[in-house]
């Protein structure tokens, strides 16, 4: 579905005024939209996880949409939020692993198209950004990429800890 | 569409509530009542100073207050916003209210580094710490009534919202108390008039943002 800004924009005032019937297609184009912009950001087995707890968030959150502004950039930003609760998430635990498709983002999607993570990866220092794609993306382990980049394994980790939490201040950041 | 999204969306759909919409104007208007409120209680409890109750209005007294007002507005008026979450729209005015404000130390410390101020018979006298104390105090009913606002709704960068509560409310309360302190001195006002804004800044950027995650 192509998102129609009015058209979305009428759902959710219709919504917050409790028409489920408006409510439930505003959910599904929400739950297409999301699965699409998580798709370029998070692993495949944490997507339908993040794209949940966004709707969740949504939900819990309706009022705080604004009928005088328009609604993508209203959900564009709850998605960022939850994005950067999940990369504190990886940077705290270092399990998940992040895989990213690094082509330019849908030309129709003005609101994604501003936080690429290309984008945000030429903010980091380019020994974090190297061992985060490394182990992080391409699935190499730290011992790999200590060897790759002749970084040492204790300096791979430092920076794949200290490259997530800038990652995710500068998602913050980013308008 | 996986099975459980679906489920999920069925269940909030089923759950759905009318919802009252988060209006800004109604944040602002609550921002700006805590503002009137605490000049209140303070002219109520310190009373005014002589001058300014008179009817006359010292120079530095209209440029400090009037500086710290335009910066308090501007973050109050942020602060607000932040509760309505908007990708590519983050307010950025107070920045430019914040370095004016600061230009207010500065210039008490040119002045006295240049002599073209008095040195004071103490740096930080009962006088300063009485203004110090009280701005942030007098800041507390501000902090709460934006921190109650954004946490009702859903501010995305939780730490440039304690930030912003902070300025907000040490501007509110110094604002207030100078309708109280009788200081016309440059390096009174600008350092011990400005520095409950700056702490009031650091605690909110450092406490609030907890209370508005979600």
């Amino acid at each position: 579905m192509r998102a129609d800004e009015a058209g979305l924009a009428r759902l959710m005032v219709l919504a917050q005024r409790g028409d489920r019937a408006a409510y439930a297609s505003l959910l599904k184009f929400c739950a297409g939209w999301l699965d699409r912009y998580y798709s370029r950001r998070v692993p495949p087995c944490r997507r339908d996880d993040l794209v949940q707890e966004t709707l969740l968030s949504l939900h819990r959150k309706l009022g705080s949409y604004d009928p005088q502004r328009p609604f993508i950039p209203w959900l564009a930003a709850i998605a960022r939020y939850r994005w950067v609760d999940h990369l504190r998430a990886v940077y705290r635990s270092d399990e998940v692993v992040i895989e990213a498709d690094l082509a330019a983002p849908d030309e129709d999607e003005p609101a994604t198209a501003r936080i690429s993570l290309e984008k945000l990866f030429r903010q980091l220092p380019q020994g974090q950004a190297r061992v985060i794609e490394m182990v992080k993306i391409e699935g190499l382990s730290v011992a790999e990429a200590a060897r790759n980049t002749g970084q040492s394994e204790p300096l791979v980790k430092v920076n794949i800890h200290r490259g997530l939490k800038r990652l995710a201040a500068l998602i913050e950041k980013a308008d | 569409m996986p099975l459980q999204t679906e489920d999920m969306i069925d269940t909030l759909v089923g759950q759905l509530q009318p919802t009252r919409v988060l209006r800004r104007s109604v944040g602002l208007a609550l921002a700006g009542l805590a503002g009137i409120a605490t000049i209140a209680i303070t002219i109520g409890l310190a009373g005014m100073r002589e001058d300014v109750a008179a009817g006359h209005f010292p120079p530095l007294f209209l440029i400090a207050n009037g500086l710290v007002l335009l910066l308090g507005l501007s973050a109050s008026i942020a602060a607000v916003t932040m509760a309505n979450p908007q990708v590519g729209n983050r307010p950025q005015g107070w920045r430019w209210g914040a370095a004016a404000v600061l230009l207010l130390p500065l210039a008490a410390i040119v002045a006295l580094v240049s002599h073209a101020a008095a040195v004071p018979g103490s740096w930080f006298g009962a006088h300063d710490r009485a203004c110090l104390t009280m701005g942030l105090i007098l800041g507390l009913l501000m902090a709460g009534t934006l921190t109650a606002w954004l946490r009702r709704g859903a501010p995305v960068a939780p730490e440039m919202a304690g930030l912003l509560v902070g300025i907000a409310s040490g501007c509110t309360g110094m604002f207030a108390f100078a309708f109280y302190c009788p200081s016309n001195s440059l390096y009174h006002v600008g350092v011990w008039h400005t520095a409950p804004i700056v702490l009031s800044a650091i605690l909110g950027r450092l406490v609030i943002p907890p209370l508005v995650r979600w």
